[in-house]
């Protein structure tokens, strides 16, 4: 029996110039453009906060902003983000003191932390978008995987930093 | 509990020293890596150094998977040794027997036993360094031992201002003799043990510098990517390679065992090189196996002799008005830890370097030395932080790939990384069980017997070391049964088939205790008993697990609320040395969904070392456990495994869970285990109170099988 192919991808043996901003810095990449974002970070540009799961957009360990948005970096392709703003784990900010790490931290939520950088970066955007984040919002917004199941915790983290956010204001 | 978001000055996880080589491991980036200090360190003993900066540095043998060892592990020491916690630093201790767990002769991490079976070995290596501080100062002062004091990092001489430093102290230290029973602190006077210190590992958690195994990259590493026969036990046929060598920045196809492997310049080029392969699979025999045929197989086990595991009285001979049986079955899990299936190797003709996440890094070093023909010291293993292991990263199979694809490439590092689909289909299972449980109650509806034969694949026999049958782990759980039985014996039939088998969080327990829990409640209502005045009655002999069982129902509020339609079940057990019962309380509409009001834990691990920590490690158990017992299931067609991510191996996710509390009841005595203890019970608790809410018996998992979902 022949082994399927497990993704139908664009095939791309050419590499293209792409040039982004990731974490505040310009990047010129010359690279095949169907290229998973994640693996460009990973791989190409040294910046592992970014982590595999999946690999289908199902686990959001892979979770960076794109122009602000949270996305999914396994499942865009990097041919589509010539000019964009990408902010990764790493660039959240220098010295974890983003609302959303400063209550990570105190709230001691990471337990082996992989699916954590996806989760932070989950958390943030949806901060960006509500200042107070009912039990509904976080459910809806924070579909991202832990087997850990540190979830009780992250939840508390989210109304932490809302908080936090907030007095800071 | 909180700490300052500035970056800390400690390192976290340095590489060994022994590391060598250009090893780009970064944790903290604002310290150098291994070897800085070495010129200034002093070694006390295998577990310590001491730099003249002060820096203690303590070596971790234990693998940190989440579960909080490389901060509990580092206190145990810090507090026989009265260090400065400020000045302690972790580092990953290589493979040598002096780090091999006393409970397994062995250097690994699993069956909850690192602070268990390492309290006493740390405590001991912590005081003797004390001692020779001491000694080492009143060396210096001129003075004897007994006017000397230790506290904080220093030596204090009594009824004076005068101290000094462990730093200064560290180098005539390791000259003076070490005493075989050093003075050991009493524990009224401990300063650390017991504290929710903030975890070393958690601010590198939370800004993308912490380095799982995945992560590792080295100035001229490859990439491979990697396929093995989809149907165990097979292995490919034909391979064609043309193709995949076309792709970009693909440098060898490598044969592996079962399978074979891409190598190229990244993952995802690797990645795309494996899909270009065309690969015939000669499946093997395997191919015949589904799940019809394998839950055959299970029942036809229950009806077999099978190995005596345990017995007590006269099974046989027990008298009894009323006789209740019942089948129970679960099926094959998965570990799903979020971080891939993966390992680094690099070989030349100076050695073996095997970098990654493992549990078992004794046994990868051993595979090393028997695969590349050196010798065991010229072997290196550096195990790194880990993506969830759950007992998935203790079957080295990843090691002997990346080995053999670093035998190839030979001098270059190759990181070896399995997809998602990979991982599924060749995962590490827990064994799908099935168990029929007997039973035969007085005329007041106490057991007189209970019997019971447990069928299912044998792990020690499938990774090739069981001894002698049957094998101890699959009756776990079962013969330790915590009820007074007069009469008890337990049977167990090996049915191992092609599936791989293998550890996952409880083992033994995450069957037997739902099997067990299940049937007690059985008997209960079989008996117009309440389930937990019935088990009180059986647990009268056990003072330790009844003061659990009680603070566990009036913590739930048991029976409290059940005018508002409100159900519970309890379950408990007394395993890895502690005692763990958990209470569920919910309610089940018309149409099968449950809403889980509230779910109510608590332990007894007799010494809690990091409070926090071991409410973080209940709760998760609790999860995992609730995830399995929902919704969790691994089926085979064809000899293959069906699922292939998360889309079809759904686990739990936020939304979905309910609220938890633990409650910690220490008893007192020597620590005891904690990162398994919570998952066995919450499958039975929560089907107990599915009877209580809706009449129906629940005897096999997941739940969503029999239509049941959450709301």
């Amino acid at each position: 029996m022949v082994r399927p192919s497990c993704r139908e991808r664009t095939q791309s043996k050419v590499t293209m110039m792409i040039t982004l901003t990731v974490n505040g810095h310009a990047r010129r990449l010359d690279i095949e453009a169907d290229t998973p974002l994640l693996w460009a970070l990973r791989d190409t540009l040294g910046l592992t906060g970014t982590k595999y799961g999946c690999g289908q957009a199902l686990c959001g360990a892979c979770t960076v902003h794109i122009d602000g948005m949270a996305m999914r970096s396994c499942s865009v392709a990097i041919g589509d983000l010539d000019g964009s703003a990408i902010t990764t784990i790493e660039g959240l900010s220098t010295d974890r003191s983003h609302p959303v790490q400063r209550a990570w931290i105190a709230g001691q939520v990471p337990q082996c932390g992989y699916c954590q950088p996806g989760q932070i970066m989950a958390a943030a955007a949806l901060l960006s978008e509500s200042e107070t984040p009912s039990d509904e919002d976080i459910d809806s917004a924070m579909s991202n995987l832990c087997r850990c199941a540190t979830y009780p915790r992250i939840r508390k983290a989210i109304k932490a930093a809302a908080r936090l956010a907030r007095a800071e204001a | 509990m909180a700490s300052p978001s500035g970056l800390s000055r400690r390192t976290f996880f340095k590489a060994g020293a022994a590391a060598g080589g250009a090893l780009l491991i970064g944790l903290d980036r604002h310290r150098l890596l291994a070897g800085a200090a070495a010129q200034t360190d002093t070694a006390l003993n295998a577990w310590l150094r001491i730099a003249a900066d002060e820096t203690v540095t303590i070596l971790l043998s234990q693998a940190e998977m989440g579960q909080g060892v490389s901060t509990a592990l580092p206190m145990i020491v810090a507090e026989a040794l009265d260090a400065d916690w400020r000045t302690v630093t972790v580092e990953i201790a290589p493979v040598d027997p002096a780090y091999r767990l006393p409970s397994f002769n062995e250097q690994t991490t699993g069956a909850s036993l690192s602070v268990r079976d390492l309290f006493a070995p740390l405590s001991h290596a912590g005081a003797a360094a004390r001692a020779i501080l001491i000694a080492a100062a009143a060396d210096h002062w001129q003075v004897s031992g007994a006017r000397c004091s230790a506290r904080g990092g220093r030596v204090h001489l009594s009824g004076t201002a005068r101290s000094l430093s462990y730093g200064r102290l560290a180098a005539a230290a390791a000259r003076q003799p070490v005493p075989a029973a050093p003075y050991r602190k009493p524990a009224h006077q401990r300063s650390l043990l017991g504290r929710s210190l903030p975890r070393l590992d958690v601010p590198a958690k939370t800004d993308g510098s912490a380095v799982f195994g995945i992560d590792l990259r080295f100035a001229d590493m490859l990439y491979a990517a990697v396929a093995c026969s989809p149907v165990f036990g097979g292995a490919p046929a034909k391979v064609e390679k043309d193709a995949a060598l076309a792709s970009p920045g693909v440098v060898a196809v490598v044969p592996v065992p079962g399978g074979v492997a891409v190598v190229a310049d990244s993952t995802w080029r690797a990645m795309k090189g494996l899909e270009a392969l065309a690969i015939t699979w000669d499946d093997g025999a395997g191919a015949a196996i589904d799940d019809q045929s394998l839950t055959a197989h299970l029942e036809e086990g229950l009806n077999q002799p099978g190995a005596l595991v345990t017995e007590t009285g006269r099974p046989d001979q027990a008298p009894g008005e009323r006789r209740l049986s019942a089948t129970y079955a679960v099926p094959f899990l998965h570990h799903m830890t979020m971080e891939p299936i993966n390992a680094t190797a690099r070989i030349d003709d100076r050695g073996c370097d095997l970098w990654g996440p493992t549990q078992v890094p004794e046994q990868w070093r051993d595979q090393a030395a028997a695969l590349t023909g050196l010798p065991p010291e010229k072997v290196r293993v550096h195990v790194t932080l880990m993506g969830g292991a759950f007992g998935r990263r203790s079957r080295p199979d990843v090691a002997v790939q990346a080995l053999t694809v670093a035998a190839a490439v030979r001098g270059r590092p190759v990181k070896l990384t399995w997809s998602r689909e990979e991982d599924v289909q060749h995962g590490s299972y827990r064994p799908a069980v099935m168990s029929r449980l007997e039973a035969a109650l007085d005329s007041e509806g106490w057991p007189t017997v209970l019997t019971q034969h447990i069928s299912g694949a044998s792990i020690l026999e499938d990774w090739g070391v069981l001894r002698r049958d049957p094998d101890p782990m699959m009756g776990r759980g079962a013969a330790d049964l915590p009820y007074r039985i007069a009469n008890h014996r337990v049977r167990f039939t090996k049915r191992n088939r092609h599936v791989p088998v293998g550890v996952w969080r409880s083992v033994g327990r995450s069957h037997n205790r739902f099997f067990v829990e299940g049937f007690i409640d059985e008997l209960a209502h079989a008996a117009a008993i309440d389930p937990y005045r019935y088990r009180r009655r059986l647990l009268q002999h056990d003072q330790r697990a009844l003061r659990i069982l009680d603070a566990v129902a009036r913590r739930i509020g048991w029976g409290s609320r059940r005018k508002e339609g409100i159900h519970y079940g309890i379950a408990i057990d007394v395993g890895y040395g502690s005692v763990t019962g958990e209470a569920v309380a919910l309610t089940v509409d018309g149409e099968k969904r449950i809403r889980i009001v509230r779910i109510v834990a608590v332990i007894d691990c007799g010494t809690v070392i990091h409070p926090d920590s071991t409410v973080a490690q209940i709760e998760g158990g609790i999860l995992f456990g609730l995830s399995a017992a929902l919704k969790e299931r691994i089926t085979l067609a064809e000899g293959r495994v069906a699922q292939s991510n998360f889309h079809d191996y759904e686990i739990l996710t936020l939304a979905e869970t309910p609220p938890i509390d633990v409650y910690l009841a220490p008893g007192g005595g020597a620590p005891a285990g904690v990162g398994e203890t919570a998952t066995p019970q919450i499958a039975p608790a929560l089907c107990n109170a599915i009877f209580a809410a809706t009449g129906q018996r629940i005897r096999s998992l997941p739940l969503n099988l029999h239509g049941y979902r959450l709301a």
